[in-house]
C-alpha cells in the first residue's frame, strides 16, 4: 500500500451510480463500501465495474469486527480479499471497533475499552488480516457514546498504540473525532496532537445530529462548521491528506455533494496553499510532520 | 484467567443488552460503564440500543417495503419487532437479514393465519435475489435459427442464474402490484399461479404469469433434458400437432427475454 494524496472524494452511493457514470463528474477518486458489492452480479457489480474503469477507490468495510473475541470471519475475508482483486483499490479499511460476538453480528460500530488487554488482541488481529490480505490496512476511529470502566487510556492513545505496533494505517474521521469529543468531553485537538502524521492516510468528513447535550453520528447533514473548523486543524497537522465525504441518509444531488466537496479543497487550498495541493496530487505523502504554507 | 476473558464477556453483556428489550436502568451492563457526568448512563445506552433496533428495521423495511405496506404501521412494527428478536443476524452483510422472514409469517401465531404474508414476502426476497444474481452471457435467438435441424432434438438450455420459478398459492402477485401503484390491493384469494422471475439483459427484474406448458419446458429443461425430452413431456397433456410450434413460441420468447444463458446442441 501507498500512502498517495488522491485529492478529494465521495462515497459512491446508489442513489448517484447512474449520474457518475453518465456525466462523469469531476471528483477525484471514490470510497466504496465493500460489503454492498459482497453480491454475485447485477446491477451494483455493473455501475461498480463501469465507475472503477474512471476513477481510483478505496474499499471501506463495516464487519471487519476488528476488535470483536470471536475468531476472526475467514469467509468475510476471502469475500473481501476476492472483492479486492476485482476493484484493485488503492487501499482498504475498516474500523477500529467490534461489531459483534458469539457469530451473532450487531452491525453497529461498537467501542472497545481503551487497555493493554484490548490493544494485543486487536494488533494480533490486525497482523493476521494484513497477513492474509497481503496489505497494510487502515483503521478509523469510531464515534462512541460511552466510556468503560475498564479503560486506562485515552482513546487517541489507544489508537496510536494499535496502530504502531500493528504497523497499520489510520483512517481519521475528522466528524468522529468532534462526535466523541462531545459526548466525553476531551478537547478534539489533543486528539489530533497525539496521531502520527506518519499513519495517518485518509480522512472522512461528515454531518451529525446534535441533540445539545450529545451528538450522533449519523450522516444525514452538511457539514457543520466546527467540524470543518477541525478539519482545518487536521489539515495543519497532517499536511495534504485524501479526503471524502460520507452520506449515507437524506442523500442529496451529487452536485450538492461536489459542492460541499469543492468547499473541503478550498479549505486545503487556504491551509496548505493552492500549489501544494496540485503538486501532490496523485504523489506518495512521506511526512513526519507537515510544515504549514 | 485466559487472555481476553475480560474482554470477551464484556462483549457478551454489550451484546446481549442490545438484543434485549430490557430498559437501560435495569441492564446490568450499565455496571461496566463510567458516569462521566455530562450525559446519564441511561441515554448513552439507550443509543446503542436504538441504534441496532433502527438499522435492522430499515433493513427489513428496505427488503419489504410492500409488505409493510400491505400490514400497516402497527402490524409491521410488531413483526418488525418480533423478527429481530427471534431471528438475530449470524451473516457479516445485511444483505440475508430478512431471509427468514418468510418462515417467520408462516409460523407466527398472528401472522400465519394470514398466509399471503408468507407468501408476499418470499415474492419480494425472489425479486432481491434476481436482482443481483450472478452474470452471466445470454443467448439470442439469432443462434436458435443458426442451429442445424438435425441438432434441435440433443438442445439442452442453461438458465440465467437471475431466473426463478416461483409457486403462489394466493393472488400475492396481485397484492404486490397494486400497492406498488399505490393503489388499494385485492382481497386475498386462494389461487395456485406460477411465475417466471429473471433479470433482463438491461439489467431489471422481470416476473410475468407462466402457463401450464412453459412450466413443464423450464421444469424439464432445468432437469437437464433435451428438446426431445421436453416435448415428451409436454406430449402428456397437448395434442402432437401443437407441441413442436408451442415449444418453439416459448423458446422464441425466453431468447428475446434474456431468460437462456446458453444452448448446447452437442450430443
Ligand atoms: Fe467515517
Amino acid at each position: 500500500m501507498k500512502k498517495e494524496f488522491l485529492g478529494f472524494g465521495l462515497g459512491l452511493r446508489t442513489d448517484h451510480f447512474q449520474d457518475v457514470l453518465q456525466d462523469k463528474p469531476e471528483i477525484d477518486w471514490f470510497e466504496i463500501v465493500s460489503e454492498n458489492f459482497f453480491v454475485a452480479g447485477g446491477k451494483p457489480k455493473y455501475y461498480l465495474h463501469a465507475i472503477r474503469e474512471l476513477y481510483p477507490m478505496v474499499m471501506h468495510g463495516v464487519s471487519l469486527s476488528i476488535g470483536s473475541t470471536d475468531p476472526l470471519n475467514m469467509e468475510y475475508l476471502k469475500n473481501l480479499k476476492t472483492l479486492i482483486n476485482e476493484v484493485q483499490p488503492k487501499w482498504v479499511s475498516d474500523h477500529l471497533c467490534w461489531t459483534g460476538v458469539d457469530n451473532t453480528n450487531s452491525h453497529d460500530l461498537l467501542p472497545l475499552p481503551y487497555n493493554e488487554e484490548a490493544v494485543k488482541h486487536v494488533v494480533a488481529r490486525v497482523k493476521q488480516t494484513q497477513d492474509y490480505l497481503g496489505q497494510a490496512i487502515l483503521l478509523e476511529n469510531v464515534s462512541s457514546y460511552l466510556t468503560y470502566k475498564n479503560s486506562t487510556m485515552t482513546e487517541w492513545e489507544f489508537l496510536s498504540q494499535v496502530a504502531k505496533d500493528s504497523d497499520c494505517y489510520i483512517l481519521l474521521d475528522i466528524n468522529n473525532i468532534y462526535v466523541s469529543a462531545r459526548n466525553h468531553g476531551f478537547k478534539a485537538q489533543d486528539y489530533l496532537n497525539a496521531v502520527d502524521p506518519e499513519r495517518v492516510c485518509q480522512f472522512h468528513l461528515a454531518g451529525h445530529s446534535d441533540y445539545g447535550d450529545y451528538v450522533i453520528d449519523t450522516h444525514d447533514n452538511d457539514i457543520c462548521d466546527s467540524v470543518w473548523a477541525l478539519y482545518e486543524k487536521a489539515l495543519q497537522r497532517f499536511g495534504p491528506i485524501s479526503t471524502m465525504i460520507e452520506r449515507d441518509d437524506n442523500i442529496p444531488s451529487l452536485q450538492t455533494l461536489q459542492a460541499e466537496l469543492t468547499q473541503a479543497k478550498q479549505i486545503a487550498e487556504k491551509v496548505l496553499g493552492k500549489d501544494t495541493i496540485r503538486e501532490n496530487l496523485h504523489k506518495e505523502i512521506a511526512n513526519t510532520g507537515w510544515q504549514c504554507a | 484467567m485466559r487472555m481476553n476473558d475480560n474482554l470477551a464477556q464484556q462483549q457478551k453483556e454489550f451484546l446481549s443488552f442490545l438484543k434485549c428489550k430490557l430498559p437501560p436502568e435495569q441492564a446490568s451492563f450499565r455496571h461496566q460503564v463510567e458516569d462521566i457526568g455530562n450525559i446519564d448512563i441511561n441515554t448513552r445506552l439507550g443509543i446503542y440500543q436504538n441504534a441496532y433496533q433502527v438499522r435492522l428495521e430499515e433493513t427489513i423495511d428496505t427488503d419489504h417495503n410492500t409488505l409493510g405496506v400491505y400490514l400497516g404501521e402497527e402490524l409491521y412494527d410488531l413483526m418488525m419487532t418480533e423478527y429481530i428478536a427471534c431471528h438475530p443476524s449470524h451473516q457479516f452483510s445485511l444483505r440475508h437479514f430478512s431471509q427468514q422472514l418468510p418462515n417467520f409469517l408462516s409460523s407466527h401465531a398472528i401472522f400465519s393465519e394470514h398466509p399471503q404474508l408468507s407468501e408476499l414476502a418470499r415474492f419480494e426476497q425472489r425479486l432481491l435475489n434476481a436482482f443481483d444474481a450472478a452474470d452471466s452471457e445470454r443467448a439470442s435467438f439469432e443462434s436458435l435459427k443458426e442451429l442445424p435441424p438435425q441438432h434441435w432434438p440433443e438442445l439442452k438450455l442453461r438458465f440465467h442464474p437471475s431466473v426463478q420459478l416461483l409457486e403462489n398459492h394466493w393472488n400475492v402477485v396481485e397484492i404486490y402490484k397494486a400497492l406498488k401503484n399505490d393503489q388499494t390491493p385485492p382481497d386475498a384469494i386462494q389461487d395456485k399461479n406460477n411465475w417466471l422471475l429473471w433479470r433482463n439483459a438491461e439489467n431489471l427484474t422481470e416476473f410475468r404469469p407462466i402457463n401450464k406448458a412453459a412450466y413443464t419446458m423450464l421444469v424439464s429443461f432445468q432437469k437437464g433434458l433435451n428438446f426431445a425430452g421436453v416435448c415428451q413431456n409436454l406430449l402428456e397433456f397437448m395434442p402432437e400437432q401443437e407441441v413442436s410450434n408451442t415449444a418453439l413460441e416459448i423458446l422464441a420468447y425466453w431468447l428475446n427475454s434474456g431468460v437462456i444463458a446458453r444452448m448446447v446442441s452437442q450430443p
